[in-house]
């Protein structure tokens, strides 16, 4: 009775109060209830926030055991993933990765993050941990053509030729065909439409350095025409454009021209550099 | 034991032996040599006048005795010359396989860096771009309009991908590169039409690592000419 008094005060004190805000959160949407478990998250997230990957990840995993079926699982399941990863253990985060990805095939976004980041941990643990480089061999064949590439660059970087293939696949696409040139020519691969030897042409970079007797001849497959502008130095750069020479523009310009055409000349004082179709 | 002959009279004994031709031994390798030396022989007695300048300024030795020593020294030449020449071939083109290949790994260096350097520079401009005051959203004027920033976040997560795949040009830069794919992730993964709590979470993330800074100093670091 004493309690129904007191709360009955309590609401005729606050009333006038309550009045004056009405309007105003009225025209507010109603805060969301919070799911059972956003506080463990926000922690996590808090706690990764400030680097503290062990404790973020048993964060995570608390939340996980506690709420099972809670639509917020995808996403714990991936930052514990991601959490693994923060805090260099590899292989368990790699295992994290593999578990989240065969139990939310559906997530997009999240998904293709953790296919490229487990590909990350499998690339670092390349020779030392047994299932990563049939990891990567296996996400050669990835539906998502980046996974793919980030694959093949990671077995590239071990020297490993089985990466070639997705390599030269990867030049024609958009924002990776610098990294795979790059990675191409580290194999020491030339790449070449395999076309009549008549037909055949080159990128032929001479380079003379200041000093030196010999001239350094670089032969480029038109394919990897887009790193000629890596022999070329900042001043010679800036010369070529001076020029109106356009780099992204290169394996168009040499298809078209004919044989023996110099297509750029450029000397900073430190060394010429010549580049000619053959 | 008989006394070792001395050198002008062995050469007098092959000479005869030169001369009898039923003397010869029976290998018909060695004979067709003779005959070789012979036909030398015959031609060099019928242009006396050879031997005679020769004769005039050293010891009485007929050009035809000293014949052998000359026949050697040609055939050392002979051996030398082409020895000496492609010697000297293979030093020259080992330093020019040395030459190409530092220049290969100069210009793969290069590449490299630029990669980096243009993906530091972007992430900079980035995170400059977040900390403005954004437009509202159109569905939810509470809340900021973050979906540009968040497509270049995306582009630039893919970057740092393939450059983690790529290998760092050195530690502080990978450390950076860490700390920057982490961020961007992060605000990938957001929703683009953001809280501004959130929007801010993120800003101080981004100040308590320093980000802009030191991805605008390795950006800067890296784009100045490393050859």
């Amino acid at each position: 009775m004493l309690r129904a008094l007191a709360l009955a005060s309590c609401a005729a004190l606050t009333a006038p109060a309550a009045l004056l805000v009405a309007p105003v959160a009225a025209l507010a949407p109603p805060a969301p209830p919070a799911a059972p478990g956003d506080a463990l998250l926000r922690q996590a997230k808090a706690l990764r926030y400030a680097q503290r990957w062990f404790e973020a990840g048993q964060a995570y995993r608390q939340f996980l055991t506690e709420h099972p079926s809670s639509g917020r699982v995808p996403e714990a399941r991936f930052w514990l993933a991601a959490t693994l990863e923060s805090d260099q253990r590899w292989d368990e985060a790699a295992a994290a990765y593999q578990a989240f990805l065969g139990a939310h095939p559906d997530q997009r976004l999240l998904g293709r993050e953790a296919k490229m980041n487990l590909v990350r941990c499998w690339g670092i643990r390349q020779g030392q941990a047994p299932g990563a480089t049939p990891g990567l061999l296996a996400t050669l064949q990835d539906p998502i053509p980046e996974v793919r590439v980030a694959a093949a660059l990671q077995l590239a970087k071990a020297g490993d030729a089985r990466a070639v293939e997705t390599l030269k696949q990867g030049l024609q696409l958009p924002g990776t065909g610098d990294a795979c040139s790059l990675a191409l020519i580290g194999l020491g691969v030339q790449t070449g439409q395999p076309v009549a030897a008549s037909q055949a042409r080159f990128l032929v970079i001479r380079i003379k350095e200041a000093g030196k007797p010999d001239t350094v001849t670089i032969r480029l497959a038109l394919a990897l025409a887009r790193a000629a502008g890596n022999y070329l130095s900042d001043a010679q750069l800036k010369q070529a454009q001076a020029k109106g020479f356009d780099l992204s523009g290169l394996t168009d310009k040499a298809t078209t021209l004919p044989k023996g055409s110099t297509l750029l000349s450029v000397d900073d004082g430190k060394s010429s550099v010549a580049i000619t179709v053959e | 034991m008989t006394p070792e002959p001395d050198p002008l009279t062995r050469d007098a004994q092959a000479f005869d032996l030169l001369e009898h031709p039923e003397a010869w031994p029976e290998d018909p390798a060695l004979q067709a040599e003779l005959a070789a030396l012979l036909e030398l022989h015959l031609a060099l007695h019928a242009h006396p006048e050879v031997g005679e300048d020769l004769d005039a300024t050293g010891p009485v030795r007929p050009l035809s005795r000293s014949f052998p020593w000359l026949m050697s020294a040609a055939a050392v030449l002979l051996v030398a010359v082409p020895l000496a020449y492609h010697a000297q071939n293979v030093r020259t083109m080992a330093e020019m396989s040395r030459n190409q290949a530092r220049i290969q790994d100069l210009a793969q260096k290069r590449g490299q860096d630029r990669l980096w350097a243009g993906f530091f520079q972007q992430s900079s401009l980035l995170i400059q771009d977040f900390a403005k005051r954004p437009a509202a959203c159109t569905s939810d004027k509470d809340n900021e309009d973050r979906s540009a920033e968040r497509e270049v976040a995306f582009a630039l997560l893919q970057a740092s991908h393939k450059l983690s795949a790529q290998g760092a040009p050195g530690p502080d830069a990978e450390a950076v590169r860490s700390d920057l794919h982490a961020w961007l992730m992060e605000l990938t993964l957001e929703d683009p039409c953001l809280d501004p709590r959130r929007a801010q979470e993120l800003r101080q993330w981004a100040n308590a690592h320093n980000l802009e800074d030191e991805a605008q100093r390795l950006g800067n670091l890296l784009k100045g000419e490393t050859l």
